[in-house]
């Protein structure tokens, strides 16, 4: 978020790139990528993630099991790190989360090399992800004074909540982009306190819509969105715990 | 806009955590990322959620974050019951080992499966002093009372997970916690 607060929220932002299925892709890639971002993220890493597809059919539901080899590049810190899996590019960053205008030009950068090395036919998702992590030191606490953004109970049913998990889609650009705002309490080690997950995801909801060409400037807009749903997502109660040194 | 979130049918933590990984339905194909954090009603909870609106849905393809994962494993844990001591050094192993996401949940059940529902589990993190890179996860187990056969079937549960964690990064180890009191 732009506004700097001495204790951000934030613990993980994440811009990832899926290209469209047109776009030629081979298992030199990634290798040729590293050549070129070698300097900043001198580490790799080999990961695999498990996807499960399932699908509606007229039959029934058929279930699918697949794994993807994504190949890590991280900074010397591990803070900082680049993805790349088949026709897919994401850039992390972990907390402490530096400022916007620190963050862009390593998106910048991972996707410019991307592109002098694959010829990128279109952009099936462009996304830009914060998740914040938010810490009340509070008994019983009034999600209202924090958030502006909660789950509501009618005065008909009992208001003390174990825990909860919130979310809604708001819709950008007409229909072109979307955001999730999800909101879910999280596990904290003193039983006094209040855990939240406030995860912001903002994407481009339909495929090819954006060029390659102008993909970096979308996620521009796409950080002022995210920050403006951010600001509108909490009250000046939890704005204070922020700036608490 | 739409508020679909928390429906009747997601009563579990562990659902909900599974619901973390869902991803886009795109012409009927809802994709999932993190197998492990998957429950085994899942398909069933899917298939009612099919016939619901997929908007609140309709967000991700995969997860390309770890720190959501991580938060949804250690909800996923609590709610197994397994308490977390130095929860932010836990937190922080895991953001640097993901890896682990995929089996933690999963041997935690085993471990709960095999032994006395009595018997508590309490995950820690181990740096040693001396060697900073020596560090790990502790899965400490205790029985009340103590049963010294416990060390075999910790020992039975380590080998059957070992080819899982050959390949990965990041370890746990399983340990039984013959200490008294809290």
């Amino acid at each position: 978020m732009s506004r700097q607060y001495i204790n951000p929220p934030v613990v993980e932002a994440v811009c990832e790139f899926r290209l469209s299925s047109d776009t030629k892709w081979d298992l030199t890639i990634p290798g040729l990528v590293y050549e070129r971002i070698q300097d900043r993220f001198p580490h790799k890493e080999q990961h695999i993630v498990s996807d499960i597809e399932i699908n509606q059919e007229a039959n029934g539901i058929k279930q699918q099991v697949r794994t993807n080899e994504r190949i890590w590049f991280l900074t010397e810190d591990r803070k900082l790190f680049i993805q790349i899996g088949t026709r897919f590019l994401a850039i992390n960053c972990l907390a402490p989360y530096p400022t916007w205008q620190s963050f862009k030009p390593s998106i910048d950068r991972a996707y410019e090399t991307l592109s002098s090395i694959v010829s990128i036919q279109g952009l099936e998702r462009i996304g830009l992800r914060y998740v914040n992590r938010i810490e009340i030191a509070a008994l019983n606490l009034e999600l209202a004074t924090f958030f502006q953004f909660w789950p509501y109970l009618g005065e008909r049913l009992p208001q003390a909540m174990k825990a909860f998990i919130v979310g809604c889609l708001l819709p950008y650009s007409d229909d072109r982009d979307a955001c999730r705002i999800q909101l879910t309490t999280a596990v904290t080690e003193q039983p006094d306190t209040g855990g939240f997950v406030l995860d912001l995801d903002y994407f481009l909801a339909q495929p090819n819509t954006v060029s390659p060409e102008n993909a970096l400037d979308w996620v521009e807009g796409a950080h002022q969105n995210v920050e403006t749903v951010f600001e509108g997502c909490i009250t000046d109660g939890l704005r204070e715990i922020f700036e608490r040194a | 806009m739409s508020a679909i979130y928390g429906h009747a049918e997601i009563s579990a933590q562990q659902q909900w955590s599974a619901l973390e990984g869902i991803a886009t339905k795109s012409e009927g194909v809802l994709r999932l990322a993190s197998l492990q954090q998957i429950g085994s009603s899942l398909v069933e909870t899917l298939s009612a959620l099919l016939n619901t609106p997929f908007n609140a849905l309709a967000a991700r393809q995969g997860t390309a974050d770890i720190s959501s994962r991580v938060e949804a494993t250690l909800s996923q844990l609590v709610s197994q019951r397994v308490a977390i001591s130095s929860l932010a050094k836990v937190r922080n192993y895991l953001l640097q080992n993901s890896d682990l996401l995929d089996l933690l949940p999963t041997l935690c059940k085993t471990i709960a499966e095999r032994f006395d529902p009595g018997t508590k589990q309490r995950l820690e993190y181990y740096q040693d002093p001396q060697y900073e890179d020596d560090e790990y996860l502790s899965l400490y187990l205790r029985l009340d009372p103590v049963d010294l056969s416990m060390i075999e079937t910790i020992d039975s549960i380590t080998d059957a997970y070992s080819e899982a964690f050959a390949n990965i990064k990041g370890w746990i180890l399983i340990a039984p916690d013959f200490q008294r009191g809290d």
